[in-house]
């Protein structure tokens, strides 16, 4: 019997797609039109703009601050280091060009007509060498618009401890307040009561569907070959959706123009190679980088013949560019990442090997154009892929049985964004995207040539994701500033279409020099949903759309707080509140399960809208951050207050209850220290409330009515035993608390620098529960032994080494 | 599954640095002991159960279910003119008294009250549901098994939701085959006869709500004849029909018993299920349904 089911994507409903993306496109060249005009009368002012540059390698730089001194106003670069600011007329002006890590440029021009002026800064890492940096200007907190936003300079992620030396850009991210990790040694991130699905995770425009390694052990970036990390999670910008909770973008470098340029390192699970290097000097160049773990290859040959196994990952990052001059720019880039686990045996001539795979694949190819020297754009083309696989052969007495289950998201996306900079006081920036999501929720080949069977199954499902946005960040008035912005996003699948504003608004004013309040209000809309297992970060996870009964997510978020500087101590203070009222959230209904090893093949049965339900959530707390990133001694103080509560119709009997990872005290401590050029010491201390979970509390015989049945007279009922476990949620988990620390020796050989990093995970070997389980009092199982509560806690203290080095 | 090794696999690696340990009995839960209430009543039955027990707490206690049978609780289930009193019934875990004149009956609402000489008291009432006189739309077929020459029947059927009102579905259809033998099967047939044989379908989603389906068609499809029927080659079968019966239930009877199934404290992998009760100061259920039986000809 051969049956196969599959949902074609016709032409016709192609076109009814891009038919209807015709109209944000129409709406988007007008609105721009609306502003040129708006701003193009014939004015006494002159356009400064340029790309700010690092020394040495070419590398453009985002988020530059360019202050103009005599008029105290200023903008700061893209993404793609490029800035434009328009002012006055004048003799001369001072610009001041700063950014953190680099040393600030000052710069005095003459100001007749628009000029072009590009910068390169200095790092302060080459400064260092030279001579002790003088006047390195900080960015600075209580300046920017942006609040509830977190940028982790790449090199700090260096230089923190982390568990078997491998360095992890979201375990960093981790320690900022508003973040909080899921159970020990998982590198999801939960932002503000908002679960791991909901973070938008992006490389170079690339949305990445699982960023993580090795079950959620590690994360999938490589710090070698990012240039950039940015974590927003709230007073979104419109420029960002998708998600509702957060946005982590990050960056890849371009790749050095001038000079070849390595890096790598030999930790004690994986080893990474990083090459950069011009292709034409200062016109194009190329990045390649790999990673990848050899515990398997290294065990593989002491394992007997018969049975063996393993487990690998690696990660392939690689990016081009080609500088066509100034107006034109274009980049290339691609990831792709896989974890394996295989399984094989041998056993009397028959044959069994099994295992799974999944595999995060992304390409980017991005268009730069300057129109002028006010208006800049990117265009970006996008693929992006998820995959999981679980595969099993077994030959039997000549008999094969086979079978191969799947689930993939892929999605094709145009995205084109574009600045507009027509002053000082105001900063457009406006622009669309459109995804094409295809999703195969779940395939199935299986042959069995022993009970004859032979099915094909796939389900696929596409759908279009639009959204269009527009955004001023508008100072009316030298104290204050407003970025406020409006999206509106659509969904589209054969069935249902949803379409949705999403209204954004963030405002700052300065009381002071160097102290500002904020707030702000975002509206988000999420139209995928993540089906996962019951928080085991396992990769058996479902991505699959809104449908006509599963509605999308939404949340509102409010935030307000202040920002100080503390400009002589280097030092920044920020403390926020916020409440996010979340409506559609999905949650699994009870006794639902996506564990799809078991039994793949009944798997690929189940409905999935069947086992879930939508439900609303409410999160609200409090964040401190006091921050101090450069000098000898750098790291901050995090810590958050919150609570986050969820209800559900179907679940707890609709009463509220508090989410798993309802935190309610959340502690950071970071610190990095460099006594010397030689020595960087670091450690870190974390402490979290316990997870609420749901454990049995005592059980009964519940006996249900078998109509079906023969009457038996003396039990009339089916008798099963249950548990009571109280209210969803309602036990806490001990707390979580670590010390982690690091040292690092450098030393500059002839060719190269190398670095050996020593490191302790959980110094004073904290038991932190993982999991908990009925066990039996002293390990003994019998029908009189006494039940007690056990917990597996998966890490005492871990020393791990490693050796780093570039040239 | 063998893929399950893999994972062990992995959960091996982590043996190495992982560690049990026991949770202190100050940072456990410690319940209170509650009654356990169970019983469905219906017009169409003679005998009313109650099944009664308590709960146990798991922590410090042995594995093996107790078996406190409570043999002096006073039980009585009441509407607003009578009383009805349970017995212990001997031997077992159960109250029970034949309902003689006291009559259950649609649309009335009955009241379980039991307490125990330990000073446990609970209670809970129940509506009986009406039964609907429904027509059943049923398509069988059924296909030969490759491996052994025997057949399996399957089942879809519909049916006619009522408007405005909540119904829940119990709904047990069996299929009706007539057997005539030659010799020797079925063993405990004698020579030369024709028998009558019922076969439930299983597989199919008996316990229905028309949550979200009010006034509409109700399908339930995949009902399957549960071990596949091998007729000898020395008789000859055919299917006659499918005997309905179908239970019209209360929103009690339909939660718990679907809670009961879906409960599977085993699976650390699946979300827990809060089994559902209505039972005041206790668990368990005391729900009310009411039955039609229906025989489908095979057109």
């Amino acid at each position: 019997m051969e049956l196969i089911t599959a949902t074609s994507n016709t032409i016709q409903t192609q076109k009814n797609f891009f038919m209807k993306t015709k109209l944000p496109i129409t709406l988007l060249v007008l609105l721009l039109v609306i502003f040129s005009k708006a701003y193009a009368q014939k004015t006494n002012k002159v356009t400064i703009s340029g790309y700010v540059k690092e020394k040495g390698s070419g590398e453009l730089l985002p988020g530059v601050v360019i202050f103009v001194k005599e008029l105290s106003t200023g903008t700061e670069t893209n993404t793609y280091g490029f800035y434009s600011v328009t002012i006055p007329k004048s003799d001369t002006v001072t610009l001041l060009f700063s950014s953190f890590g680099y040393t600030q440029q000052t710069i005095q021009v003459s100001l007749q007509e628009n000029k072009e002026l590009n910068i390169e800064l200095v790092s302060e890492e080459k400064m260092l060498e030279q001579v002790e940096i003088v006047g390195v200007r900080e960015e600075k907190v209580s300046e920017t618009v942006q609040m509830s936003s977190v940028s982790v300079p790449v090199q700090q992620i260096k230089e923190i401890p982390t568990l078997l030396g491998e360095k992890d850009v979201m375990k960093v991210l981790q320690l900022m307040p508003g973040v909080q990790k899921g159970s020990e040694g998982n590198s999801g991130l939960y932002v503000r009561g908002g679960g791991p699905d909901q973070n938008l995770v992006i490389l170079d425009d690339a949305t990445l569907y699982n960023a993580y390694h090795l079950f959620g052990f590690f994360s999938i970036f490589n710090g070698d070959a990012l240039k950039s990390v940015e974590l927003t999670k709230g007073g979104f910008p419109a420029k960002y959706g998708g998600r509702l909770s957060s946005v982590i973008e990050m960056t890849m470098k371009e790749g050095n123009k001038e000079k070849l340029h390595g890096e790598g390192g030999i930790g004690i699970i994986s080893s990474r190679l990083t090459l950069e290097g011009p292709i034409i000097k200062n016109k194009s160049s190329f990045l390649v980088s790999a990673r990848r773990t050899y515990i398997d290859a290294l065990i593989y040959p002491l394992m007997p013949k018969e049975n063996r196994g393993g487990y690998n990952f690696h990660d392939l990052n690689a990016k081009i560019n080609y500088d066509f001059g100034r107006k034109n720019k274009l980049y290339v880039s691609t990831y792709t990442g896989r974890d394996k686990m295989f399984f094989s045996s041998t056993y009397d001539n028959n044959t069994y090997k099994g295992g799974l795979y999944w595999k995060n694949t992304t390409a980017t190819i991005r268009w730069n154009h300057l129109f002028n020297e006010k208006t800049f754009s990117n265009t970006s083309l996008i693929y992006s892929k998820y995959k999981f696989n679980i595969f099993e052969e077994d030959k039997y007495n000549g008999d094969l049985y086979k079978l191969n289950y799947s689930s993939n998201i892929r999605d094709y996306s145009i995205k084109f964004d574009i600045d507009y900079l027509p002053n000082p006081a105001h900063s457009f920036k406006s622009g669309l995207l459109s995804i094409y999501h295809l999703f195969t929720p779940s395939a199935l080949v299986l042959r069995d040539s022993y009970s004859n069977e032979n099915i094909k199954k796939a389900t696929s499902i596409h759908s279009l994701e639009n959204s269009i946005y527009i955004q001023d960040n508008w100072k009316p008035f030298p104290r204050f500033t407003l970025l406020g912005g409006i999206r509106v996003s659509n969904f589209i699948t054969d069935e249902v279409s949803y379409i949705s504003p999403e209204p954004r608004l963030s405002g700052a004013y300065k009381l002071k020099d160097d102290l500002s309040l904020k707030a702000s209000y975002a509206t988000m809309n999420q139209y995928i949903h993540l089906l996962s297992n019951t928080g085991i970060g396992l990769p058996t996870d479902l991505w699959v759309p809104s449908t006509k009964n599963i509605k999308p997510q939404a949340s509102r978020q409010v935030a307000a707080g202040m920002a100080k500087d503390f400009s002589s101590k280097k030092l920044a203070l920020t403390i926020e509140g916020y409440y996010k009222k979340s409506d559609n959230i999905i949650g699994y209904k009870e006794g639902a399960t996506f564990l799809l090893i078991d039994d793949p093949s009944a798997a690929s049965q189940i409905n999935w809208e069947d086992n879930i339900t939508s439900g609303q959530g409410w999160s609200y707390g409090a964040e401190f951050l006091l921050q101090k990133k450069s000098g000898k001694f750098s790291g901050w103080i995090g810590y958050t207050l919150s609570w986050t509560q969820l209800q559900f119709d179907s679940l707890n009997f609709g009463k509220k209850f508090y989410a798993r990872y309802d935190r309610r005290h959340d502690i950071s401590l970071v610190g990095i220290y460099h006594p010397s050029e030689k020595i960087t010491l670091s450690a870190t201390w974390v402490y979290g409330t316990g997870n609420a979970i749901t454990l049995p509390i005592s059980e009964y015989a519940a006996p249900t009515h078998q109509p079906n049945n023969p009457p038996r007279p003396n039990n009339p009922f089916y008798i099963d035993y249950v548990s009571n476990y109280g209210e969803k949620n309602s036990f806490r988990m001990a707390a979580y608390h670590r010390l982690d620390f690091g040292i690092q020796f450098h030393k500059k050989m002839k060719h190269h620098e190398r670095t050996w990093e020593f490191s302790i995970y959980n110094v004073y070997s904290r038991q932190n529960p993982y999991f908990y389980f009925i066990g039996y009092e002293d390990n003994n199982y019998s029908s009189d032994s006494k039940r007690v509560l056990q917990q597996i806690s998966l890490f005492p203290i871990i020393p791990s080494v490693s050796y780093n080095f570039k040239f | 599954m063998k893929i399950i090794n893999a994972y062990i696999f992995l959960a091996l690696l982590f043996t190495i640095t992982s560690c049990i340990s026991n949770v202190k009995d100050a940072d456990l839960p410690s319940p209170e002991t509650q009654l356990v209430l169970t019983s469905f009543i219906s017009p169409q039955d003679e005998v009313i159960y109650v099944y009664i027990g308590k709960t146990k707490a798991i922590y410090g206690n042995e594995v093996s279910h107790s078996n406190d049978t409570i043999k002096d609780a006073t039980i009585y289930i009441h509407d607003q003119n009578d009383t009805l009193w349970l017995y212990y019934y001997p031997g077992t875990q159960y109250y029970k008294a034949e309902v003689n004149s006291f009559k259950i009956e649609e649309g009335k609402t009955y009241y379980l009250k039991a307490s125990t000489t330990d000073g446990l008291y609970a209670e809970a009432s129940c509506t009986i549901p009406k039964a609907y006189d429904l027509e059943f739309n049923i398509s069988v077929d059924s296909f030969k098994n490759s491996y052994n020459d025997s057949y399996t029947y399957t089942l879809n059927m519909d049916w006619q939701d009522p408007a405005g009102i909540k119904n829940y579905y119990r709904v047990s259809p069996h299929l009706v085959i007539i057997t005539e033998r030659n010799y020797g099967y079925p063993y405990n047939y004698t020579s030369s006869d024709t028998s009558y044989h019922e076969f439930y379908f299983y597989w199919l989603e008996n316990y229905i709500s028309d949550s979200g389906k009010d006034g509409n068609k109700i399908t339930v499809t995949n009902g399957k004849t549960p071990s596949p029927y091998n007729p000898n080659v020395n008789t000859y079968s055919h299917y006659c029909g499918v005997k309905v019966i179908m239970f019209f239930t209360d929103e009690n009877y339909y939660k718990y018993n679907t809670s009961v199934y879906k409960f599977d404290g085993e699976n650390p992998f699946s979300e827990p299920v809060l089994v559902h009760s209505n039972i005041k100061n206790g668990f368990g259920t005391f729900a009310g349904y009411n039955k039609i039986e229906k025989l489908v000809l095979k057109q």
